[in-house]
């Protein structure tokens, strides 16, 4: 049983992976804020009712500290639970005759299980100072600087949106990132074939390739999937998919080519020199055309956001690598088995 | 042949005791088990279901081939 150890690794790394990706669950967080749109108020004091919508949270557990805040200026609320979800919070907003005519607030709660969320731009007001006399206080600042306190537990985070798609980080990118490797592990099997004119290489070469389009396949697949839950399309043209679409094609053919030559030979010195022309082509329509182009919606790419640098959290990353390297060796595992067929067929 | 087998049932039952201490090891919250299933987790299982119905295509492929070579063997007779 020699040689197994790195097939039983991929597939407890995949477990672990599939398992606690399954298993965690989200951060608490603000989801949305009602009554979110422009009240107008007038100087003096007035009673404003906000509905703050949790996810996964636990508002019944908690009384929270409910604060209506931009720079200077602060409200705290009296809040009032209705169920886990739905945290009502009755601001009595004052107003002095100096304050700014638009403000929008952000809404940040407080307490000891969730912690601090805090949710940007929630409520706009407008405010017309001429109507009436009447001085108002602004309350001090009770949250000078923001401390976040770790939620007990592991979670994952939340992201608007994305909501828990974000598990499929570790089901759908691990894909990618296989495929690639195994289509330079084929790159440099074909390069290895035509300095030696072995067809062992070539045969390890068109193994890892045929996975890798399967993996790509795959890729698509539940990237489409993803996407009709997130961006509403199943496929939209973002420059990713459209160079995915592309280089997915450029493997068929690949594969096509193979298949469509009768001479071992020549078959294999045909698709080594084609698997080195179409590999650098491959990178560059998903990897740095998408990078370069103008707007894309694929985190890293365009004019969105760095994964790594918004949505990916040390939680994510615990399960992301496993995720990653067990799918690559599972991937390996599978291109062996059919390289160990074609070489027994070829044997005859 | 049967040997083999049950070396690998041994290592698959020891895997999976590891994966349940896994399990063991990770100190669920209050809040963590109380985890309500709500946004989007329909993408999420759509994605799973994919990935497995492309894993079991690969293996009925490879059924299919590794069958065509054994029949073509019975054909030809054992070359080694």
């Amino acid at each position: 049983m020699r040689g197994w150890w790195w097939k039983f690794s991929g597939v407890i790394l995949l477990a672990y992976a599939l398992f606690f990706g399954l298993y965690v669950p989200l951060r608490p967080a603000i989801a949305g804020v009602d009554a979110s749109g422009k009240l107008r108020l007038r100087s003096g004091d007035s009673t404003v009712t906000v509905n703050i919508h949790g996810f996964n949270t636990f508002f019944q557990k908690v009384k929270p500290l409910v604060v209506l805040k931009k720079d200077s200026v602060c409200f705290v609320a009296g809040a009032v639970q209705e169920s886990n979800e739905i945290l009502q919070a009755q601001f009595v907003l004052r107003l002095g005759r100096n304050s700014q005519e638009h403000l929008m607030l952000n809404l940040i709660t407080w307490d000891s299980i969730h912690g601090f969320m805090e949710f940007d731009n929630a409520l706009a007001l407008e405010h017309s100072p001429a109507d009436s006399l009447g001085m108002g206080t602004i309350v001090a600042n009770p949250l000078k600087d923001k401390k976040d306190i770790a939620f007990p537990g592991l979670t994952f985070p939340y992201r608007s949106i994305l909501e828990e798609t974000v598990r499929n980080l570790l089901f759908h990118v691990p894909q990618w990132f296989s495929m690639i490797i195994l289509l330079l592990v084929s790159a440099i099997y074909s390069g290895m074939y035509l300095r030696s004119g072995k067809l062992e290489h070539d045969s390890i070469a068109s193994g890892f390739t045929s996975i890798a389009v399967l993996a790509g396949i795959l890729g698509t697949l539940t990237g489409s999937a993803w996407a009709r839950a997130t961006w509403d399309a199943w496929w939209t043209s973002d420059p990713k998919l459209n160079g995915v679409a592309v280089g997915l094609a450029m493997y068929l053919a690949y594969l096509i080519l193979r298949a469509s030559l009768d001479d071992r030979h020549q078959r294999a010195r045909l698709a080594a020199v084609y698997n080195l022309f179409v590999f650098p082509v491959f990178i560059a329509l998903i990897v740095v055309m998408p990078r370069l182009s103008a707007v894309s919606l694929h985190p890293g790419s365009g004019d969105s956001v760095n994964f790594s640098q918004y949505d990916m959290d040390n939680t994510l990353r615990m399960f992301f690598y496993p995720a990653v390297v067990g799918w690559t060796l599972l991937y390996v595992w599978m291109a062996s088995l059919g390289i160990r067929l074609q070489k027994l067929t070829l044997k005859k | 042949m049967n040997s083999g087998f049950n070396h690998i049932m041994r290592k698959i039952m020891l895997s999976t005791l590891l994966f349940l201490g896994f399990g063991g090891m990770l100190k669920a919250s209050d809040a963590a088990q109380m985890l309500r299933a709500n946004g989007k987790n329909n993408a999420v299982i759509a994605v799973l279901a994919i990935i497995f119905t492309g894993l079991i295509v690969w293996m009925v492929r490879l059924d299919r081939k590794v069958s065509r070579m054994e029949q073509e063997q019975k054909k030809t007779g054992p070359q080694s």
